[in-house]
């Protein structure tokens, strides 16, 4: 028992490093972190993949906010662009909804856009709210004449805005598919926050969390019996939610999985009418040389994806 | 299925009486168009090829010790090539002569065993094995041999083994002998938690002092965790884990893990791969990974209790050099 504790005072855990998931350098400055830990001050970049990482991004930050009774100011292109995440029989008065792209082919207006949101800000602390949330999807901006210079010149104005202050949390959306490489790079030099997926589970030995190009789930730290429901559970949400029949598992953070986690796994493809398919990316030598002696004849449905 | 499975013994004399059972064997398959393997040291690869003539085509020949690589994995092996062979519709036929001299005793236990079980794994398919053993072989292991198989060619017939026993019958008996006592230097943890993550750190900081490669670390951390996770669900407490490095012999890693229940009879011993592959219940292909993942797995459950011995082999490590002197 000595050694046992001797161990756990010399070791605390660690995450292993965190992935650039977004096929983008990270710039050095910006720090990563999940929706539920931005903190006010935060001026945040969320470049989404698809609809569903959207959702679970922009509409956890959008509800978390409504739920907890703040304020949450969204900024869109047009009234038929929807807020994500709002819960059946929010307050009128919890959501400001602003529609701000101007008529088809007109320029994006980064100072009466800012000066809407920042009166909507005004507003609210006049009323009364400690927190104050600003959504804000920017694709179509973009996309209009001189797009890039005028939504960074918006992007500095809602700099101003946020970072000096206590009660304002913003996150700024793009749609990846329809942005340039260079225009992502460009803004999101402007953000010090990557805003990140809640994980579906964290404690301290476990942690999945999912991801949205390819589709699946990142897991990181050690996986046994402990843990096997919440994968489980995990998994049955992906494989439900997106549709595509192929699940892919980054691996690279974790460390360990036990005979009945790989089990679990090839349950999981092989539980459905029409078999998922689980690609397993970034495993390490160690697992890959664990899973070889299994022999992948018992693992059917798993494959080796990504090195 | 035309054919039933057999399992035949050849014990021989010399070159002549090898190849005077081998020859009509393989002869006998190449012409009934079946798959033939002939798995052979280097020597009695040349010899058959010479004395087969034009058949040799027919023959596929594999190199003694890679087939016999570890007792689960060369029984797995070989089931599945047996399987695929009669996707072709064709009889799989094996000659095998399994390396038994530079065995260290417990690995030659365990093969003795897998020559039994192969009868249970193979009943049903159409595989044809023929084993020769020399009569130099030590007395005791040409007397297992007839244990282990249910018939002995003799000349060109082929007769009922009179000593072959039933072969969980003796698995049994390969367990019949107590373990010896763990060593006073063994370290022990006991366990009454159940994550396993800091009996992992403990056993992977144990490991780290030994030469043992890092891959086989993490197959020992898969196998200890699948022990113990069976002794936590299954098992009663106290559940205790030792271990301790074997030096003399085969130097291995030794993890034990022992806890106060007894395993209810028929529970196979993770001693036959689950089929079809994928489908067994996730205890059965635990066990029966484990040995895979292991060098050698023990198992002696009573009421006693039950103890579960993992043995990993250890890297030779290079002796240390005596300090020179230069005596110029």
């Amino acid at each position: 028992m000595t050694r046992y504790t001797a161990w756990q005072a010399r070791h605390t855990l660690v995450w292993p490093g965190e992935t650039a998931v977004e096929g983008v350098m990270e710039t050095l400055w910006s720090v990563r972190r999940p929706v539920r830990d931005l903190r006010p001050g935060d001026h945040a970049w969320l470049a989404y993949a698809n609809e569903d990482e959207q959702r679970h991004v922009a509409g956890a930050f959008v509800r978390d906010g409504l739920l907890a009774r703040e304020k949450v100011i969204y900024v869109a292109g047009s009234v038929k662009d929807a807020v994500p995440g709002v819960p059946p029989g929010t307050p009128d008065e919890l959501l400001a909804f602003l529609p701000s792209g101007p008529p088809d082919g007109g320029r994006f207006d980064p100072v009466a856009t800012a000066r809407a949101v920042t009166d909507e800000i005004d507003r609210a602390l006049a009323q009364g709210f400690r927190a104050i949330r600003v959504a804000a999807e920017m694709t179509w901006a973009l996309r209009r004449p001189d797009g890039l210079d005028l939504l960074q010149a918006f992007e500095r104005r809602i700099e101003q805005a946020v970072p000096p202050s206590t009660q304002i949390t913003a996150v700024c959306q793009l749609d990846r598919r329809r942005c340039h490489r260079a225009e992502l790079a460009a803004l999101r030099a402007g953000h010090a926050v990557l805003v990140a997926p809640d994980p579906e589970f964290e404690d301290a030995v476990l942690r999945i969390v999912r991801t949205f190009q390819p589709a699946g789930l990142s897991l990181s730290g050690e996986l046994d019996a402990s843990r096997h429901s919440v994968l489980d559970q995990a998994l049955a949400s992906v494989i439900s939610g997106c549709g595509t029949r192929e699940i892919h598992l980054d691996l690279a953070g974790l460390g360990f999985i036990d005979l009945g986690g790989i089990n679990l796994l090839t349950e999981v493809a092989g539980r459905h009418a029409d078999p998922a398919h689980l690609v397993l990316d970034r495993v390490s030598p160690q697992l890959r040389a664990v899973m070889e002696t299994v022999g992948w004849n018992m693992l059917p449905g798993l494959t080796l994806g990504a090195v | 299925m035309s054919e039933s499975f057999t399992h035949r013994l050849l014990p021989y004399d010399g070159v002549e009486g090898f190849l005077e059972g081998a020859l009509p064997f393989l002869r006998d398959g190449v012409e009934a168009g079946d798959r033939v393997v002939a798995v052979a040291g280097p020597a009695r690869e040349l010899l058959l090829r010479e004395e087969l003539g034009p058949a040799t085509a027919g023959v596929e020949f594999a190199a003694a010790d890679t087939w016999y690589s570890h007792p689960s994995r060369t029984l797995a092996d070989c089931l599945s090539d047996a399987d695929a062979t009669a996707w072709q519709g064709r009889r799989l036929r094996i000659l095998g002569e399994p390396v038994w001299a530079s065995r260290p005793p417990l690995e030659v236990l365990e093969w003795q065993r897998a020559e039994a079980i192969l009868n249970v794994a193979f009943a049903g398919s159409d595989a044809s094995l023929l084993c020769p053993f020399p009569s130099s072989l030590p007395a005791g292991v040409v007397a297992a041999s007839r244990k282990t198989h249910p018939e002995t060619v003799c000349g060109s017939r082929s007769l009922a083994n009179p000593s072959f026993i039933d072969p969980w019958a003796y698995s049994a008996q390969c367990d019949g002998e107590p373990l010896p006592p763990p060593p006073a230097s063994a370290e022990a943890l006991k366990i009454d938690l159940p994550d396993l993550y800091w009996l992992r750190a403990y056993v992977g900081d144990y490991a780290r002092r030994t030469p043992l490669p890092d891959e086989d670390l993490q197959r020992l951390l898969v196998a200890v965790t699948e022990v113990v996770t069976n002794a936590l669900r299954h098992g009663e407490p106290p559940i205790t884990l030792r271990m301790w490095t074997r030096t003399s012999g085969d130097p291995s890693l030794v993890c034990e893990v022992t806890d106060g229940g007894r395993w209810p009879p028929g529970t196979g011993y993770g001693l036959l791969p689950p089929r079809p592959p994928g489908a067994a219940p996730s205890g059965r292909f635990g066990l029966w990974a484990v040995r895979l993942l292991c060098s050698i797995v023990q198992i002696r459950t009573g009421d006693a209790g039950t103890t579960v011995r993992l043995h990993l082999r250890l890297p030779a490590v290079p002796a240390r050099k005596a300090p020179t002197i230069d005596r110029a």
